[in-house]
């Protein structure tokens, strides 16, 4: 297993003493380029690419968006998407079965105000992977869409800009799924007989309804 | 509720929204409940809710577009 983030130290603390932690900012072209030329120096091909990397930044509505908000938002969800799996195809293409494995959102597919930003490039991200699915039909690639509702991991820190009151009132009252909920449905998808895809998951904790009916105790 | 479909998942665990005893499904990968079954904990059925999963032969990309070998 091969990890990359830009906080070498945390992905080398997931990957775990027999995986390989390497620096890679999805948002940067050339970091990526790096990136995967090691992986394929090391290992000569890619059985499983999940793109994880992604985040929201502020919860303005449209009328008051705030520009580097949304630029980096479109940067990470969607260029690091479009770097990495663009980079990742050719390597892909030299294992018996590639899989790709896209960590949208709920919303990418749900809207509530003062998410445009983010919903729209995980509506992006959506786009994305079914159009991949079209593109390399044909080939024994295997494309899933993870969408997860409320997880709670440093997502709404980041959101909010570390304001840990108002990331806390986010997951109040419920009981959140955890990043290895998600952890778990991936291997679920990747670990099916090759000719089946799942195409799509839609995980949430069972007391939220949608992106904004969500059922907490006071 | 979770709903699986070779074509597209129907929403209709919205309805049981925060009645946790209406999430009863037992199918795989129901393990994963409470931060990870995988690690071998009992599967619980009352936190985790697979929404929706779609599943396809990896052949086909949407209903009409499937890579047939001739």
């Amino acid at each position: 297993m091969v990890g990359g983030a830009r906080r070498v130290g945390r992905i080398r603390k997931a990957v775990g003493e027999s995986g390989l932690a390497l620096e890679l900012d999805v948002t940067d072209r050339d970091s990526v380029e790096r990136f995967v030329a090691e992986i394929s120096k090391r290992f000569r091909r890619i059985d499983v690419l999940v793109n994880n990397a992604g985040g929201a930044f502020g919860l303005a509505p449209v009328a008051e968006a705030v520009d580097a908000d949304w630029i980096g938002m479109w940067k990470v969800n969607v260029l690091g998407v479009m770097f990495v799996t663009r980079a990742c195809i050719p390597l892909l293409r030299k294992a018996p079965h590639g899989h790709i494995v896209n960590i949208s959102s709920i919303a990418g597919f749900e809207t509530y105000k003062g998410g445009a930003g983010y919903t729209s490039v995980k509506h992006a991200v959506r786009a994305i992977t079914r159009t991949l699915r079209l593109e390399l039909n044909g080939e024994p690639i295997r494309i899933t869409e993870i969408a997860p509702g409320l997880v709670e991991t440093e997502f709404s820190i980041v959101r909010f800009k570390g304001d840990k009151k108002a990331s806390s009132a986010v997951y109040s009252g419920l009981k959140p799924l955890t990043g290895a909920d998600i952890a778990d449905c991936i291997a679920f998808a990747v670990t099916r007989p090759a000719h089946v895809d799942i195409d799509e998951m839609v995980i949430r904790p069972v007391a939220q309804a949608t992106a904004t009916v969500v059922a907490r105790k006071t | 509720m979770i709903s699986i479909s070779p074509d597209r998942g129907l929403p209709i665990g919205r309805i049981y929204s925060g009645r946790p005893h209406a999430c009863t499904f037992e199918a795989p990968p129901t393990r994963g409940v409470e931060g990870g079954g995988s690690r071998g904990r009992p599967a619980s059925p009352v936190l985790f809710d697979i929404d929706e999963m779609v599943i396809r032969p990896v052949a086909q990309a949407t209903a009409t577009v499937v890579a047939r070998k001739t």
